[in-house]
């Protein structure tokens, strides 16, 4: 049995372009599964037509609850919750579900056990058919709390339907930012894509995501998208990748096509010459580092 | 001494390890001495929202072992094994067979 | 008057939209909610007149006093504790304390835990010409943003003026906690499918909360594919900003959008105007 392959696509901050590269990828990689989990802002399906969908709902952080009829008004509660959750409604103390963080002090100082913590349906990750092979993602449901467990499941399911099908890939649009669910979608995985953009931010937006894939000691590239819009940032960029000696991948200009075809739910480098030509590169890049591995 | 190995099923002395620690689907305890596995629970932290790494970490600490054999944990649940002198050996993508093997091969 | 500027994904131009608002606005406070990215200060070039840190209360161990029994430990529901109780040792990760006390309160022994500040960010203060300027900012590695939003909302919103917040993106707790106290809420979007899907979960959000709520269409190529969806939701198209290579060009020089295209000043004075006198009307 080969072993599969997880490529994750990163972006030290949101709008650099990672979904359009990942469905770019997506495209020329044949046998391979694919996972959007950028569960705060999942937007790939857009571009993939998903049928057959099957949704699963997905249970995240627990709040506390106050049985009023036990409750004896003691205000205990009230006066230690540091989220200021609990409030009192005609005399009822009802707890404040987006503002509890489900720390549980005040289920440990109630005394007379009026309080329990009920887990709260969070988001749903969904599996589905795409004409470019199975997809799976989620879905994080507004205002709730972004944790890389619902990460971890969606990463969880397309292992076992790689496994289950003996597919050699699976390809990650991963989501922005460099907390736990960026931890969750790297951990395990075997080569990471970050797409950055020459903004004034965009050195420290990828110096913290190399912190990341440093420690996990996860092979890295770059990509510099948008790398026209400003030449001296994307050079900086590429010399501070030279002195770190991680590679970079490829340069994609800013490009017109790209939007026009998004805007048409096209995989944007079937039609722009401009996003294929690096793509083409990237893939290739990828393809002869996992070969050279096997090799040895 | 006792060894905690991240697995993915329950599958004995077979089971293959798990590549991811702290999610793993279960985990062994392993008696170095009498080459016997001692237990396979079901991971209970594996669908935690907060610092499971670090769950899990506490949790070879109290299980007593002094080593722990399995895939790169977090920087923090590193740390919790340093500082509670558990040696660390990283494998992957063998059973917990091959694994005590490879290890004292290496030792 | 308090008006959130939010957008549902990173990149869509809203801290273009909120600084232009500040500096047509001219006497106002611009407010940069944009936590882990707060980027206002290089379009709007304030001099910071004051520097505090930000604190959160987490508990430090005496391990003189402390008997290892763990209760600290098993009360984190976070697990920023770890207790060693055959080495005598415990380890305390701040970055994953939510500062809730729970492990000051549940610990038997007097003294064993007392509890310190750590400091997770930065609120700078100062001016931009007639505008007031206030900015967040938690420092790299420390996960939540939610605390010092929070604080900044409670604390330095004076309702008798106008205060414009550049809200964190996404639309998970940081973006509800920035908005949450706001009268008005601008969406800044992108005339994509992209920017459409993450609009519809920041329009539910808002309404959700009973706000008031505009969008501004930035990078518009002419695709009516928001307008059709804002009539469909009933919420008004505010303003729209021309696709153009230049506007993106001089962001990335920190130059402010009303100075690189004059012609947009009118725009966001005429936006202003409309969202102050809607105000007033109420």
């Amino acid at each position: 049995m080969k072993k599969t392959k997880e490529i994750v696509i990163l972006s030290g901050k949101g709008g650099t372009g990672k979904t359009t590269i990942a469905a770019s990828l997506a495209e020329l990689i044949h046998d391979k599964i694919i996972v959007d989990s950028d569960v705060d802002a999942a937007n790939m399906y857009l571009l993939m037509e998903p049928e057959n969908i099957i949704e699963t709902e997905f249970k995240g952080k627990s709040v506390a609850s106050i049985n009023t009829s036990i409750c004896t008004s003691c205000n205990l509660c009230k006066e230690l919750c540091r989220f200021n959750a609990i409030e009192v409604i005609n005399g009822d103390y009802v707890v404040e579900d987006i503002s509890c963080d489900g720390c549980r002090l005040c289920q440990t100082a109630c005394p007379v056990d009026a309080i329990e913590m009920v887990e709260q349906v969070v988001g749903k990750w969904i599996f589905a058919n795409t004409r470019f092979g199975d997809f799976v993602y989620a879905r994080l449901n507004p205002g709730a709390e972004n944790s890389g467990t619902l990460v971890t499941m969606v990463k969880h399911q397309s292992k076992i339907i790689a496994k289950e099908k003996n597919i050699s890939t699976i390809l990650i649009d991963g989501p922005p930012g460099i907390g736990c669910p960026v931890i969750a979608s790297l951990s395990g995985s075997d080569y990471v894509l970050v797409v950055t953009e020459p903004s004034f931010s965009g050195i420290s937006d990828l110096k913290r995501i190399l912190e990341l894939t440093e420690h996990f000691r996860i092979k890295t590239g770059i990509i510099v998208n948008k790398f026209d819009i400003n030449i001296e940032n994307t050079e900086k960029i590429e010399k501070f990748a030279q002195e770190n000696k991680i590679e970079v991948l490829a340069r994609i200009p800013h490009s017109y096509c790209i939007i026009e075809e998004i805007s048409k739910m096209n995989i944007p480098s079937i039609n722009c010459e401009e996003l294929k030509k690096p793509v083409i590169e990237i893939y290739n890049k990828i393809k002869a580092y996992f070969e050279d591995e096997m090799a040895n | 001494m006792k060894a905690f190995i991240p697995v993915e099923k329950n599958e004995g002395i077979d089971s293959k390890l798990d590549n991811r620690f702290a999610r793993a689907g279960y985990f062994v305890v392993y008696d170095m001495e009498s080459d016997k596995i001692l237990s396979i629970e079901e991971n209970r932290f594996k669908n935690g929202a907060h610092g499971v790494g670090i769950e899990t970490g506490n949790y070879v600490i109290k299980s007593g072992c002094k080593l722990a054999i399995g895939p790169r944990l977090g920087p923090k649940a590193e740390n919790i094994l340093r500082a509670g002198n558990v040696e660390f050996y990283i494998a992957e993508n063998c059973t917990v067979k091959e694994a005590i093997e490879r290890y004292r091969a290496k030792s | 008057m308090f008006i959130a500027v939010a957008s549902g994904k990173g990149g869509t131009g809203k801290t273009i939209v909120s600084t232009s608002l500040a500096l047509v606005a001219k006497n106002c406070t611009y407010i940069d909610l944009d936590v882990e990215e707060p980027n206002g200060y290089v379009l709007l070039k304030p001099e910071i007149e004051k520097e505090i840190p930000f604190n959160l209360r987490v508990p430090k161990i005496d391990e003189q006093v402390c008997t290892f029994c763990g209760k600290c430990a098993d009360a984190c529901v976070y697990n920023a504790l770890s207790i060693i109780p055959h080495l005598k040792k415990t380890l305390f990760y701040p970055d994953l304390c939510h500062s809730c006390g729970h492990c000051t309160y549940v610990c038997p022994v007097n003294g064993a835990i007392e509890e310190v500040n750590r400091e997770i960010g930065k609120i700078r203060s100062g001016r931009s010409g007639v505008v007031k300027f206030i900015e967040g900012r938690i420092d790299v590695g420390v996960i939540s943003g939610v605390p010092i939003i929070s604080w900044i909302v409670n604390n330095y919103i004076d309702s008798n003026e106008i205060n414009i917040v550049d809200s964190s993106p996404g639309t998970s707790c940081p973006v509800v906690e920035s908005v949450k106290k706001s009268d008005y809420i601008l969406l800044v979007t992108e005339p994509t499918p992209f920017g459409l899907s993450d609009l519809k979960l920041t329009v539910e959000i808002a309404k959700d909360m009973g706000k008031k709520v505009g969008i501004i269409v930035n990078k518009d190529t002419g695709i009516k594919i928001i307008d059709v969806y804002a009539k469909e939701v009933n919420v008004p198209i505010l303003l729209k900003i021309p696709y153009s290579i230049e506007i993106q060009k001089s962001y990335s020089k920190g130059i402010p959008l009303i100075e690189a295209m004059p012609e947009m000043k009118v725009k966001f004075v005429e936006l202003i105007d409309k969202i102050l006198c809607e105000n007033e009307k109420n």
